[in-house]
C-alpha cells in the first residue's frame, strides 16, 4: 500500500511538473505572438491592400486544390477559388480519383472543356486520365487523375503549375477572397528571404455560410461543437504560429493554405507521399534543408484569417480527423528526430523540436496519466474531493486564459467577429476541458496507438449533411 | 500532498486572470467600434463641409490619423497650426507614436514634414520605414516623388515594395527613371525599368531599354526585354532577337514573350526554335509567343511537329491544338 502511495505521488508531482512545464511553454510563445502581432499590427496601419492589388509587380501564383470525393462542397470551394482577389494567378483542381461524381459536378458548374496539354513530370506523380479547361473561368484548370493520396495530387499539380509561387489549398476550404493578397504581402516584402507562409483557417460546419458578401470571414457557427474546434483552430495558429515566426521556427504550413516558392519546393523534390500526411513533413524538410545548408530563409505565418474550412460536426468524425492528425505528427517528429537539440539547426533543434514534442507528441501520454493519478488520489483519499476540484478548476482555467489570448490576438488583426461571438469564445473557454478536452485526449492516444501500429490511412470522414438545394 | 490554501489560492488568481484578459478583449473591441463609428460620422462631416477649426484637439487628431480621404487634410492641418511644435517633437522621438505624428504633420502640409521624412529614414525599426513609404505615397509633390525614389535608389526599404508605390507615379518620373537606368546597383537599373513598363510610350525609354539589354547582369536584360515588349515598337525586333540566344534561362523566356507583344512575325521560327529549349519557362513563354504571333505563329509551330527533339514536338502540338480552340492568348498552360 506504501509503495502504491509513493508511486501515485510521484506520478502526481511529474505531472504536476509537466503541467508547469508545459503552461510555461505555451505562455512563452504567447508572449512571443503578441510580439508579432503588435509588430504586424503596427505595419498594417501604415498598408494599403489597393496598392498591391493595382500593383502589375505582384508575384504571380498557382493555387493546387486536390480533391477527393468532395462533391457536396467542391464547387463552393471551387468558386471561392477562382473569385479570388489577386492580378494574377491561376487554379489547378486535381481530381484524384473521387469514387463519388466530384468530377461530374466540376464539369457541370465550370463548363470544363478537354484540352491537350504536355507538362513537365519534374515531380512522380500517378498517371493522369484528363485536362480540363474551364470555359466560364479560364484561369482554372482541372486535372483528372488516378488516385495517389493528397501529395502525389499536388505533385501532379506542381508538374502543371506556371509560376513562382505555388499556394497548396484543401477542396473542402473556402478561401477568403484577400488571402493571396494578404500572403503575398508578406512574401513581396523580401521574397529572396521568405520561402513559405501559412494563414489562420477558421472552422464551420457550412463553411460557405461563415462568409460576408464581401467575401471576407465574418460568422462563427453558432454550434458548441463547431465552437470549441474554431478556438481550438484560434489557440493553435494566434498563440502558437505567430510566436514561431517570431522564432522563424515555424514547423507547420497547414494543408489547407500553404505558400511556397516553386523553386524551393523543387530543390527539396516536392511532396513526399511516403507520410500520411504532408504538410508538417514539409515544412520540417523545408526547415532541415535550409538550415542544413546554412541559407537564410523564413516561414511565416499571416495573423490574418485566409479560409474558412468545414470541421467535422459530429464526434466521431472529430476523433478520426484528431486520431490521424496525431500519426502526421508522430511519424514527422520521428523522422526528424535528428534535428532535436542540434547546433546546426538552431531554433528549430533547440525551441520548435522540443515544443512540438512537449505538446503534442508526449501530451497524450501525460494527459491521461493526470487524469488517472487524480482519480486515484481522490480514490485513496491522497487527495480530498475539494481539492481535486479546485485542480480541475485552475486547469480549466488556464485553457480559457489561453483561449482568451488568443480572442484578442485575432480580434485586434481582424475585428472580423461581432463582439457576441467573442464574449461565447471567451466563455466557452474554461469548458473546454471539461467538455472538448476528453475527446481530443482519446483521439491522440488512439492516434498514438495507431501509429505504433504502422497505420497509414487517411481515414476520411465523410462531409457534412447539407440540405438538399 | 498539496496543501489546499495554494491550490485555492492559484485558482483565484487564474481567475482574476482570466476575467481580466476577458474584459481586455471586450474593452479593446468596444474601444476600436467606437472610433471607427466617429471616424466615420467626422468623415461624412467633413465631406458635408463642415469647418474643422472648432473641432477638439483629440477630434482632429482622430480624423488627422485616421483613413485617408477628403477633409481628412483639413483636419490635420488644423492640428498642424494648433500643436505643431508638439507634433515635430513626436515626429522626431521612437517608435510608433513617431510614424503617426509623421503623417498628422505631412497631411497637414507642415513645413518640416518631408524633412522630418527624410531624417526619420536612419532609423532601425523597418515598420518606420514602412509608414513613411506609405505617408509618401498619399502626398503627389514632387517632394514626396524624391523622397521615395531616393528610399529605392538606398533600398532602405524592400525595392518591390517601394517600387508599387511608385506605379502610379511612373509616368511623369520618366527622365528620373531613365537616369537610374544607368545606376551603378543592376538592383536599381532592374526597378527603374520596371517602373518604366508603365510609360513605355514616352519619349526615350525605348532608348534605355536597348541600351539596358546588353547589360551585364541577366536581371537586368530580363528587365529591359520585358520593357522591349510593352513598348509594342517594331524596330526593336533585332534586339529581341539577340536575347533570344541569351545564355539565361529567364532572359531568353521574357525576350520570347516580348517577340509575341510586339508582333514580331519575322522571329516566329527564331520563337518556334525555343521549344527545344533546356528550359520549361523558355518552352512555355515561346508556346504563349507563338499563339500571339498568330498565322505565322501557327506556321512555324506547324513546321515544329516534326522536330527531332521530343520537347519540341509536344510543344508545337499543344501550340497548333489551342489555335483550333477559341482565341486565347497567355492562357496556354505548361
Amino acid at each position: 500500500m506504501t509503495v502504491a502511495r509513493d508511486l501515485l505521488q510521484w506520478t502526481v508531482i511529474v505531472c504536476l511538473a509537466y503541467v508547469v512545464l508545459v503552461y510555461g511553454a505555451y505562455g512563452a510563445m504567447i508572449a512571443y505572438s503578441m510580439l508579432e502581432e503588435r509588430l504586424r499590427r503596427r505595419r498594417r496601419v501604415f498598408e494599403s491592400l489597393d496598392r498591391i492589388r493595382a500593383s502589375s509587380l505582384t508575384i504571380p501564383v498557382s493555387i493546387i486544390a486536390p480533391v477527393y470525393n468532395e462533391s457536396p462542397i467542391v464547387a463552393l470551394s471551387t468558386r471561392s477559388f477562382v473569385e479570388i482577389d489577386y492580378p494574377e494567378y491561376e487554379v489547378i483542381v486535381v481530381n484524384d480519383g473521387s469514387t463519388d461524381d466530384t468530377l461530374e459536378v466540376l464539369q457541370r458548374e465550370f463548363d470544363l472543356e478537354p484540352i491537350e496539354h504536355f507538362y513537365r513530370r519534374r515531380y512522380e506523380s500517378g498517371p493522369i486520365r484528363g485536362l480540363y479547361r474551364s470555359r466560364t473561368h479560364p484561369k482554372l484548370v482541372v486535372i483528372d487523375k488516378v488516385n495517389g493520396g493528397k501529395a502525389d495530387s499536388l505533385n501532379c499539380g506542381l508538374n502543371l503549375a506556371r509560376y513562382r509561387y505555388v499556394c497548396g489549398v484543401d477542396g473542402d476550404t473556402i478561401l477568403s477572397r484577400s488571402c493571396l493578397l494578404n500572403g503575398m504581402r508578406l512574401a513581396l516584402s523580401d521574397p529572396q528571404r521568405i520561402v513559405g507562409v501559412t494563414g489562420h483557417i477558421a472552422i464551420s460546419g457550412r463553411p460557405e455560410e461563415a462568409l460576408a458578401a464581401d467575401g471576407e470571414p465574418a460568422k462563427l457557427d453558432s454550434r458548441p461543437f463547431l465552437a470549441f474546434q474554431h478556438s481550438d483552430y484560434l489557440r493553435s495558429f494566434f498563440n502558437n504560429r505567430l510566436g514561431w515566426t517570431r522564432l522563424n521556427t515555424m514547423l507547420c504550413a497547414v494543408g489547407a493554405f500553404q505558400i511556397w516558392r516553386s523553386d524551393v519546393i523543387e530543390e527539396i523534390g516536392g511532396f513526399s507521399t511516403t507520410f500520411t500526411c504532408e504538410d508538417i513533413e514539409l515544412t520540417f524538410r523545408v526547415h532541415e534543408h535550409f538550415r542544413r545548408e546554412g541559407r537564410e530563409y523564413e516561414i511565416v505565418s499571416l495573423a490574418d484569417t485566409v479560409g474558412v474550412t468545414e470541421g467535422p460536426d459530429t464526434l466521431k468524425k472529430l476523433i478520426a480527423q484528431r486520431e490521424r492528425w496525431q500519426r502526421v505528427i508522430l511519424e514527422t517528429v520521428v523522422a526528424y528526430r535528428r534535428m532535436m537539440f542540434r547546433r546546426r539547426y538552431g531554433a528549430v533543434g533547440f525551441v520548435g523540436v522540443p515544443f512540438f514534442v512537449l505538446s503534442e507528441v508526449i501530451a497524450p501520454v501525460f494527459e491521461l496519466l493526470a487524469l488517472l493519478a487524480l482519480a486515484a488520489s481522490v480514490a485513496v483519499q491522497a487527495l480530498a474531493v475539494e481539492q481535486a476540484l479546485l485542480t480541475l478548476a485552475a486547469l480549466a482555467l488556464m485553457n480559457g486564459l489561453m483561449t482568451s489570448a488568443a480572442v484578442l490576438l485575432e480580434d485586434r488583426t481582424s475585428r472580423a467577429y461581432p463582439l457576441g461571438d467573442l464574449v461565447r469564445l471567451i466563455v466557452l473557454g474554461p469548458l473546454d476541458l471539461l467538455v472538448y478536452r476528453p475527446f481530443i485526449v482519446w483521439a491522440r492516444l488512439k492516434g498514438t496507438w495507431r501509429y505504433l501500429r504502422g497505420d497509414q490511412g487517411w481515414h476520411k470522414f465523410e462531409r457534412n449533411a447539407r440540405p438538399a438545394t | 500532498m498539496v496543501p489546499t490554501w495554494l491550490i485555492l489560492s492559484t485558482t483565484v488568481v487564474l481567475l482574476v486572470l482570466w476575467l481580466a484578459l476577458a474584459a481586455r478583449v471586450v474593452g479593446s473591441r468596444l474601444a476600436h467600434d467606437r472610433l471607427v463609428r466617429l471616424r466615420r460620422r467626422d468623415a461624412g462631416l467633413l465631406a458635408g463641409g463642415d469647418d474643422p477649426t472648432h473641432w477638439s484637439r483629440r477630434r482632429l487628431w482622430r480624423t488627422a490619423d485616421g483613413e485617408w480621404r477628403p477633409g481628412v487634410a483639413e483636419a490635420a492641418n488644423e492640428l498642424v497650426g494648433r500643436d505643431g511644435p508638439r507634433l515635430r517633437r513626436l515626429a522626431g522621438g521612437d517608435g510608433q507614436r513617431r510614424s503617426h505624428a509623421l503623417r498628422v504633420l505631412t497631411r497637414g502640409g507642415s513645413t518640416f514634414a518631408f524633412s522630418l521624412l527624410r531624417s526619420a529614414l536612419d532609423t532601425e525599426q523597418p515598420e518606420v520605414r514602412a509608414a513613411i513609404v506609405a505617408i509618401a505615397a498619399e502626398q503627389e509633390t514632387p517632394a514626396a516623388d524624391e523622397l521615395l525614389l531616393r528610399i529605392l535608389v538606398e533600398g532602405s526599404h524592400p525595392r518591390s515594395r517601394t517600387a508599387t508605390e511608385l506605379i502610379p507615379r511612373a509616368r511623369r518620373l520618366v527622365p528620373r527613371l531613365i537616369d537610374l537606368a544607368d545606376h551603378a546597383e543592376p538592383e536599381v537599373r532592374y526597378w527603374a525599368l520596371m517602373l518604366l513598363r508603365d510609360a513605355s510610350d514616352k519619349p526615350g525609354v525605348k532608348a534605355a531599354a536597348v541600351r539596358c539589354s546588353s547589360d551585364p547582369s541577366g536581371t537586368v536584360r530580363s528587365a529591359a526585354a520585358r520593357l522591349l515588349g510593352a513598348t509594342r515598337a517594331a524596330d526593336v525586333q533585332h534586339v529581341l532577337g539577340a536575347l533570344l540566344s541569351d545564355e539565361v534561362f529567364f532572359v531568353r523566356s521574357h525576350a520570347a514573350r516580348a517577340v509575341g507583344e510586339i508582333g514580331a512575325e519575322d522571329l516566329a521560327d527564331e520563337v518556334a526554335a525555343l521549344l527545344a529549349d533546356t528550359s520549361w519557362w523558355v518552352r512555355a513563354a515561346a508556346k504563349e509567343s507563338l499563339f500571339l504571333l498568330g498565322d505565322s505563329g501557327l506556321a512555324a509551330a506547324t513546321e515544329m511537329l516534326q522536330d527531332v527533339d521530343g520537347f519540341a514536338r509536344d510543344g508545337a502540338r499543344e501550340v497548333v491544338s489551342a489555335f483550333r480552340r477559341e482565341a486565347r492568348p497567355l492562357e496556354l498552360v505548361g
